[in-house]
């Protein structure tokens, strides 16, 4: 649809007069900058023809609270802001911590950073680091070409679960790497483990605990125990990095709540966990909303049951209202909405009411 | 990029990166404060002084430079609270060294007011001229206005790196003669966002060093990329620069938007402030804006740094172009956006490209007394020379 009959068609929703072109005008504007992107939109449609058929849903007292949502509230991280943690990433955390190892180990002051990165092993450790996607997410090729060549091929991989053909491939490239450095190691295995996601809403997926049968699950678990095989890393010296592009507070206390128990009752080496874009706990829709948008949010006419099955009962929530595990997030990424943030914003297109930004949901998530 | 390894702390990190830098030597520290009414300078210095007298270390001829500004229209309280602060950043200073009050600008000799630019240049000159046999020159923008601290921490940088090339068979420039060069912060994003800057000046301020390419006739030709880093409440300033004559109507332009920030919709929110001057107009698009990190000074630095290498090598295929910047942002983003100005900023203007730096500086600042003096900032310390990017000459054939 054209943009004037998008406009057109969301004033005559929203039944708004002329003094309401400041509003259009912001939505146009961040729906070209970002919200047109989102990539499960339909060909050809475009964010404010949607967000017109998203309000015509509700009940016409309920349309400015939905509104409130979408213009105060709604966090949507596009492709281009993803893209641009995952250039950070390298120079920002991956290399700071290979200093502040190489620091440590030759008692070299901390700020000495170019005596640091002169040193013979910060370039060992950069050969033995090991980086791994844990979804489709993860960008690898993005973060291996925000690392300027200093990650090869086979450092990095776009699943944890690795066949072991790659893995005799990537010990095999390792080996080689580190005789071309002049190393003199005595071991051909990694030493550092990198595990990239781009989102976590409740950090379940990669911790949680099983009380019913007493166990661990999660994505951490089967790479803990993976890793301790023996074959790919040096047991004896490595440390396991979880990196995420963007996690919410309750996720970043889950993760690391958990992990640590994990890590310490199986003799693991604790998980250090780092978030480039930490999404705080004042942005969930619980505390600060007003009385009109929490009635949007929670009336049953706003609310399709069938949205709550056994993936989001894993989050141990009566339904989804709020999203999984209550999370309550008003987030929306530029390739699908977690259904970590409220039901009104990823409810799929079959279900009623949709959501803005329909979820496409994967096989299994959790 | 020279600051492809860099040192940079936050919070109780300062602390560490100080006892590292300080132990075992002897310093002759240099620290040079604003004399304003940001009492979060007092945080900044009183933790920098604890360091010091914490640490192993002997300390000599401890020198504190104020630097005095005039010309800014203050409520009385804001005023009271200046005096206030030069008091106490004496008292503190005086456990370790002298303080010595440096104003910048203000009535010349034959009582006539001189320009912001010429005060500046003045200004710069007389610290500059006290700089000799110091081992650590610190430079504490906690309360320093923004063309201040963006002047001292370009020609400071000049001062000590006066040649930017890197050679691997030479040390390396950013050791500057071993001289520690470190910048700190006091921030408290909350209290920023109650600080208002009011009614930018007519008159806009180039900063000393970075104003050829709007000047000279020769350059006025070429194409302009302007860079505006965007913060809150600062439209005006911006209208200022880009109704001057210094940004024709045919410039790229590239606003700068903060991500990731602790407000993640903080980008969104200016996007819609600034959209009047910027979008509605027709002069950029959506697809020109570009990232830089709220609190990573390095990142943006990297991000400006990259962004004006890319311009500046296409445009030199047309011939050359005029790269500017109008820093708008937080402090952080600010220092960064200076970082890479420094370093683009080529030696003489026969390279077909050169930076400017065009400002409006407001002429009020309006805050709450109380809000300032309640406040605990978040202290951040970049190291930009000295020993920490020097290689002992052992360390690189240890082996493996």
């Amino acid at each position: 649809m054209r943009d004037e009959n998008a406009i057109q068609l969301l004033a005559k929703v929203m039944s708004w007069t002329e003094d309401s072109a400041l509003q259009v005008r912001s939505l146009q504007l961040l729906a070209d900058f970002k919200y047109d992107s989102y990539q499960r939109f339909g060909p050809g449609r475009k964010f404010i023809e949607s967000l017109a058929l998203w309000l015509n849903q509700f009940d016409p007292s309920d349309r400015e609270a939905a509104l409130e949502l979408v213009r105060d509230k709604l966090v949507f991280l596009s492709d281009d802001e993803l893209s641009h943690l995952v250039t950070t990433a390298y120079p920002d955390l991956v290399i700071q911590e290979r200093l502040r190892i190489v620091a440590e180990e030759n008692a070299i002051p901390l700020h000495r950073v170019r005596e640091i990165a002169s040193h013979p092993r910060f370039n060992e450790l950069r050969i033995k680091s090991l980086f791994l996607g844990l979804s489709d997410g993860a960008r690898t090729n993005e973060l291996r070409r925000a690392s300027f060549g200093e990650i090869s091929n086979e450092q990095i991989w776009q699943a944890y679960e690795l066949g072991d053909n790659k893995v005799d491939d990537m010990l095999e490239e390792l080996k080689d790497a580190l005789e071309q450095a002049g190393s003199n190691s005595e071991q051909s295995r990694f030493n550092l483990i990198w595990l990239l996601d781009d989102f976590s809403g409740s950090g379940n997926t990669y911790i949680r605990y099983d009380t019913k049968n007493r166990r661990f699950k999660g994505k951490l678990q089967k790479i803990y125990s993976r890793l301790h095989r023996g074959d790919l890393v040096d047991r004896s010296n490595y440390e396991v990095y979880l990196l995420l592009y963007v996690a919410t507070r309750q996720a970043i206390d889950h993760i690391e709540y958990w992990a640590e128990r994990f890590t310490s009752e199986k003799g693991y080496k604790p998980l250090q966990l780092r978030v480039l874009c930490p999404i705080e706990n004042e942005v969930r829709l619980v505390d600060s909303m007003s009385a009109p948008l929490l009635k949007l949010i929670h009336a049953q006419k706003n609310y399709d049951e069938r949205a709550h099955d056994k993936h989001t009962l894993v989050g141990g929530t009566e339904d989804a209202r709020l999203g999984f595990a209550g999370c309550a997030l008003p987030v929306v990424l530029a390739h699908n909405t977690p259904n970590n943030s409220i039901y009104l914003l990823w409810g799929p297109e079959l279900l009623k009411p949709f959501g803005l930004f329909p979820r496409v949901s994967r096989h299994r998530e959790f | 990029m020279l600051w492809e390894q860099y040192v940079y702390r936050r919070g109780n990190e300062v602390f560490e990166l100080w006892d590292g830098l300080f132990s075992g030597r002897d310093i002759k520290p240099l620290y040079i404060g604003g004399r304003g009414f940001d009492v979060r300078s007092q945080a900044v210095l009183a933790a920098f002084v604890a360091s010091v007298k914490g640490s192993a270390v002997s300390v000599q001829d401890a020198k504190q430079l104020l630097i005095g500004f005039s010309g800014y229209r203050l409520d009385d309280d804001i005023k009271a609270l200046t005096e206030t602060n030069t008091t106490e950043l004496t008292r503190i200073f005086s456990e370790i060294g002298t303080t010595e009050e440096l104003p910048f600008g203000g009535p010349t000799e034959g009582d006539e007011e001189i320009s912001t630019s010429n005060a500046l240049r003045a200004g710069v000159a007389k610290v500059q001229a006290q700089l000799d046999g110091y081992t650590d020159v610190i430079l504490d923008i906690s309360s320093l206005p923004r063309i201040v601290y963006l002047t001292l921490l370009t020609s400071l940088l000049n001062h000590f790196i006066p040649n930017k090339e890197i050679d691997p068979e030479r040390e390396h420039p950013l050791v500057a003669s071993g001289v520690n060069f470190q910048v700190l912060v006091g921030e408290d994003a909350a209290l920023d966002a109650h600080i208002r800057a009011e009614d930018p000046s007519n008159e806009l301020v180039l900063i000393p060093g970075y104003s050829a390419v709007l000047q000279l006739g020769s350059l006025l030709e070429l194409p302009l990329v302007w860079f505006p880093i965007l913060g809150e409440n600062r439209v005006n300033q911006l209208e200022k620069v880009l109704n001057s004559d210094y940004i024709p109507a045919r410039a790229e332009v590239c606003p700068v938007v903060p991500h990731p920030s602790k407000d993640p919709r903080r980008a969104d929110r200016l996007l819609v402030e600034y959209s009047g001057p910027l979008f509605d107009t027709g002069l950029t698009t959506t697809s020109s804006v570009l990232y830089a990190h709220e609190s990573h000074p390095f990142e943006a630095y990297r991000q400006l740094l990259s962004a004006m290498r890319r311009y500046r090598d296409s445009m030199l295929i047309l011939g050359g172009c005029r790269l500017v910047v109008t820093p708008l942002g937080s402090k952080l983003i600010t220092l960064g956006a200076g970082l890479a100005c420094f370093e683009m900023h080529p030696e003489n203007l026969s390279k077909k490209y050169g930076v400017g730096i065009p400002y409006a500086e407001p002429t009020r600042y309006v805050a709450s007394a109380e809000k300032l003096t309640r406040s605990s900032p978040i202290i951040s310390a970049l190291v930009l020379t000295g020993e920490a990017y020097g290689i002992t000459p052992a360390t690189a054939s240890t082996p493996a």
